[in-house]
């Protein structure tokens, strides 16, 4: 009851942070130049630039506005998209299941290999494997990830073709309309029309941008775990367990993994909301049709109606986000009360 | 290496005759000055110095991120204040698209760089926006000649291709008198594909490529996964706008729309001039009948054996209603202007056509009388044009997407709108079904847009049964598509051409001009209370009204630099606003030579109001050695 009580007052507290948000993001987009720019071209006379204004109310007082876009934003009316060539709601409601898709997938890789490396580096403490794992972490984070991501492409694509240049799924799915249009996550589609050659062949895409996107984040939760590993490791009740005779791997992956994990949740549950919010150079460099890649888009064509509704729908990622690493952590951690 | 042009100036042969210029003017000045002093007439408060002597401060805005444009500035900035440094002071600015659309409305910037591409090849489409006061340049620039219009307006109705194509030489010559836009480059093409196509040819006419040329061997050695049924083509990130021909105004939809939708005539092969029958039978003339003698009923027979991708046959129904819905719809942003300017009389005063609530349906823009006595069909394979006024260039205007023939009975109610859950939806936007050789089947946003041979094309079915065309983000990415063979052709920007010139397996194709010009644009009526940084503009309003001012900018631009660096030599300079290849170019028109010589003479000539007691006449010799004459 408590759980539910919290979960409703966070949720209610959303509603002021999207309302500042919103006047922010709004406020932006209207002294960044004329908003009526993305609708204009350059062979449009002035009486049709007039009947643009018009419609979409630019030549009304900026609160006046805001307040028609608020009104849209309740209704569900987010505008037309430029860029997408649709709503904006139909736009997200396209570009978010293949961000997700490939966020999941790459969490998926940096919880498996960064939560093994940084309990095994932990264990081995200043061996050769911690040695190792501490350059690999270090040139995680520092590598910019284009340039993983382009080096990633031109030796597993061009030079080895093992995998494929870029897209979602091979060219003969879109010929013949085979991929099911359920969830928008075509690995979950694919298993969910039982069509395991689709399953396979989206699988093959999305592993090189999801690896390359996961590669920050394992250097990340490695480093996070080793740290918490070793703290955890040198408490009491783990000394206990030794002098109990519990073999080592039992101590290590039962007793002390589950304390360790605290703060690694946190980091793990900040990187998915960051990476839900479009990782603009994977998908472009992948042309992966996904948040990042529209919202750069966005921003280049200056289609304020996507730039704020990106803007809005990253506020609302970020705080749900972090109300279910909140959540898990009371649920890790017995001694955190939720209020 | 920059600016090596500017120290090195081209010594003209004309540099005598300037020399004599400047002192038969000083003479000139001082036997006026004598003469009004003893006449008795000193009484202004202000003497007249000149741009060149006393300076001028003046910002130029380009849109940040076009590297082209950038390049332009520093051109002139470089070229200009070497000829006084110090007090000429160029500042250069780069502004996001938003806020460049902004100034530009707003009459703030003194000079601006942009470009133009065609809607329809015929030169009205370049001279009537560049030089007419009605015209989206000319009135942006305030520049307005009421005898110059007269001219403008007897060329476009001009029925007489001779005596028409002689109009637009006088008038392309009077206006390199005139000089009210710079005209900088004008593109030609670079096209990379794999050698194993066969089929391609360029027209500057053409969004994109037509894949019904093309044709594939069923085998190629030593590439893997190479499919001789689909057609890869890996271009630039952008969506369609729309793929709605009543509505769609940019190439990524029109590349789609050329493929899968016809219109009644169409350009012949590579000639962005001649025009052959698609849809009809004949290209209408005043000899066939097909124009009358006025130049305003246009009749065109059509085709009877023409299928749409449902099956459905084509009647001169469905092409009257295909031109009845873009009018109806009327779009502002779209490209329904083209018919309507010269079908429906007063065609700007109508608005675009809206879904009304209260009645359940599609309220057309124009009304639907008034289209009605601009179009309509005899029978069922002859359908007629009543213009409000002759106008040659009406049959290519047809040839632009906008005139696609859509399937009426495809289409439905309401020209295809409807409401679903409480929204506007238009069933065309992301639809097709059209009689070209191609079959639209599916639009995955920001990813790829598949299309499918239609069996009963008319003039057959096409040799390669896919068309796939994927939207690649990074130009590496492009390129190495192209190279394993992954792509059929690839979308190359300038500044990679050399990754792909020369390589195995990739053939390239480039030189030929297209019909896209840039150019600059001089403001004639500059707004000072708008300008962004006033403090780096000390100009008067006026300042580029002063014709030798516009001509001091033309000779301080370096076409051949700018071309060879910023263009990377995929342009040649252009002549005027008319582009080479298209009807009424005229090679007898000269273009502005870069020559600092002549630069540093016109900016002498050009006039600026100063404190008596800084006109001062001992410039001359400053002025000799700067211009180095």
């Amino acid at each position: 009851m408590r759980l539910a009580n919290y979960i409703i007052k966070r949720l209610l507290l959303l509603i002021p942070v999207l309302i500042g948000v919103s006047l922010i993001i709004f406020t932006l987009t209207r002294i960044t130049g004329d908003p009526a720019a993305g609708y204009i071209n350059e062979k449009m006379t002035q009486s049709q630039i007039d009947q643009i204004y018009e419609k979409y109310h630019f030549n009304e007082p900026v609160y006046t506005q805001y307040v028609y876009w608020l009104n849209g934003i309740i209704t569900l009316d987010w505008g037309w998209s430029k860029t997408y060539g649709g709503p904006v709601t139909d736009a997200i409601a396209y570009y978010f299941p293949a961000t997700l898709e490939l966020t999941l997938v790459s969490i998926c890789i940096a919880i498996i290999i960064g939560i093994y490396l940084g309990i095994a580096s932990a264990v081995r403490r200043n061996r050769p494997f911690d040695h190792v794992t501490r350059v690999v972490s270090l040139l995680g984070v520092s590598l910019p990830i284009f340039w993983l991501a382009l080096i990633l492409q031109y030796l597993f694509y061009f030079h080895f073709g093992w995998f494929p240049s870029s897209g979602r799924a091979s060219n003969v799915y879109y010929l013949t309309k085979s991929i099911p249009d359920i969830t928008g996550l075509y690995l979950l589609d694919s298993v969910l029309v039982g069509n395991f050659a689709l399953f396979k062949d989206v699988l093959w895409h999305i592993f090189l941008p999801a690896v390359t996107l996961s590669f920050g984040t394992i250097a990340v939760v490695t480093r996070i775990m080793r740290n918490s590993m070793l703290e955890v490791l040198s408490l009491d009740y783990v000394k206990t367990a030794r002098a109990k005779g519990l073999s080592e791997r039992s101590i290590i992956w039962k007793h002390a993994r589950k304390n360790a994990m605290i703060p690694t949740t946190t980091v793990i549950g900040l990187s998915f909301g960051g990476l839900l919010g479009g990782a603009v150079l994977t998908e472009s460099i992948f042309s992966w049709p996904g948040l990042g890649r529209w919202s750069a888009t966005s921003i280049k064509l200056f289609d304020s109606n996507s730039v704020l509704g990106f803007c809005l729908l990253v506020a609302i990622i970020y705080v749900l986000v972090n109300l279910a690493v909140d959540v898990l952590y009371a649920y890790l951690d017995p001694r955190v009360h939720l209020e | 290496m920059e600016g090596s042009t500017v120290a090195e100036p081209k010594k003209s042969k004309g540099s005598m005759a300037i020399v004599f210029l400047l002192v038969g003017l000083l003479i000139g000045a001082a036997i006026g000055a004598g003469v009004m002093m003893v006449l008795g007439g000193g009484e202004e408060e202000h003497e007249y110095g000149n741009y060149l002597q006393d300076g001028f401060k003046l910002e130029l805005f380009y849109n940040a991120g076009n590297t082209a444009r950038e390049m332009s500035c520093q051109i002139l900035k470089q070229n200009l204040e070497l000829l006084n440094p110090g007090k000429i002071q160029i500042t250069i600015t780069g502004v996001e698209w938003a806020q460049y659309l902004e100034l530009r409305e707003q009459g703030a910037m003194p000079a601006m760089f942009l470009g133009w591409a065609p809607d329809y090849a015929d030169p009205d489409n370049y001279i009537q926006p560049f030089y007419h006061q009605a015209g989206t340049y000319a009135s942006m620039i305030g520049y307005g000649n009421d005898t110059l219009d007269g001219m403008i307006e007897a060329a476009a109705t001009e029925l007489n291709a001779t005596l028409r194509a002689e109009m637009y030489k006088q008038i392309s010559m009077d206006m390199y008198e005139e000089c009210v836009f710079i005209w900088t480059a004008q593109a030609t093409n670079f096209h990379a594909e794999r050698d194993w196509l066969s089929g391609y040819y360029f027209n500057p006419m053409h969004s994109g490529l037509i894949y019904y040329s093309y044709d594939k061997p069923d085998t190629v050695s030593g590439v893997s996964d190479y499919d001789p049924d689909t057609f890869l083509m890996a271009t630039i990130e952008g969506n369609p706008e729309s793929l709605d021909p009543a509505i769609g105004y940019e190439t990524a939809g029109g590349e789609i729309m050329q493929n899968v939708y016809e219109t009644l005539l169409f350009y012949n092969g590579s000639s962005g001039v001649e025009l052959v029958p698609v849809l009809a039978t004949e290209v209408p003339t005043a000899d066939n009948g097909g124009i009358s003698n006025n130049g305003t009923t246009y009749i065109y027979h059509l085709r009877s054996d023409v299928k749409f991708h449902d099956n459905t046959t084509m009647t001169s129904e469905d092409v009257r209603y295909s031109i009845e819905r873009a009018l109806a719809i009327n779009d502002p942003h779209g490209p329904a202007w083209m018919l309507g300017q010269v079908l429906i009389e007063d065609y700007y005063d109508y608005p675009a056509g809206a879904w009304n609530d209260t009645q359940d349906k599609f309220v057309p823009g124009v009304p639907l009388d008034e289209i009605a006595k601009a179009v309509w069909a005899p029978n069922a394979t002859t359908i007629q044009f009543n213009l409000t006024t002759a106008y040659p260039a009406f049959i290519y205007a047809m040839c632009y997407n906008v005139a696609s023939v859509i399937s009426k009975t495809w289409v439905g109610e309401n020209y295809g709108f409807s409401v679903v859950g409480g929204k506007t939806v238009n069933k065309l936007h992301d639809h097709m079904c059209g009689t070209g050789p191609y079959k639209f089947i599916s639009w995955a946003r920001s990813d790829r847009i598949t299309m499918e041979a239609f069996a009963d094309y008319h003039e057959g079915p096409a040799a390669i049964k896919n068309v796939i065309i994927q939207q690649v983000s990074e130009p590496q990415v492009r390129i190495m598509m192209l190279k394993t063979g992954e792509a059929d052709c690839a979308a190359i920007p300038r500044d990679r051409m050399n990754d792909v010139r020369g390589q195995t397996g990739i053939r390239i194709s480039e030189g030929n001009s297209t019909f896209n010009i840039d150019f600059l644009g001089l403001n004639q009526k500059l707004n000072l209370d708008a300008l962004p940084n006033p403090e780096k503009t000390n100009v008067p309003a006026d300042f580029f009204a002063d014709r030798n001012v516009r001509l001091a900018f033309a000779h301080a631009f370096d076409y051949d630099k700018y071309i060879e660096d910023g263009l990377m030599g995929t342009a040649i300079q252009p002549n005027g606003a008319i582009p080479k290849g298209m009807f009424g170019y005229s090679e007898d028109v000269p273009r502005y030579k870069f020559d600092m010589n002549l630069a540093g003479m016109y900016l002498y000539l050009a006039k600026t109001p100063v404190e008596a007691e800084d006109a001062e006449a001992s410039f001359l010799s400053d002025i000799i050695a700067r211009v180095d004459l």
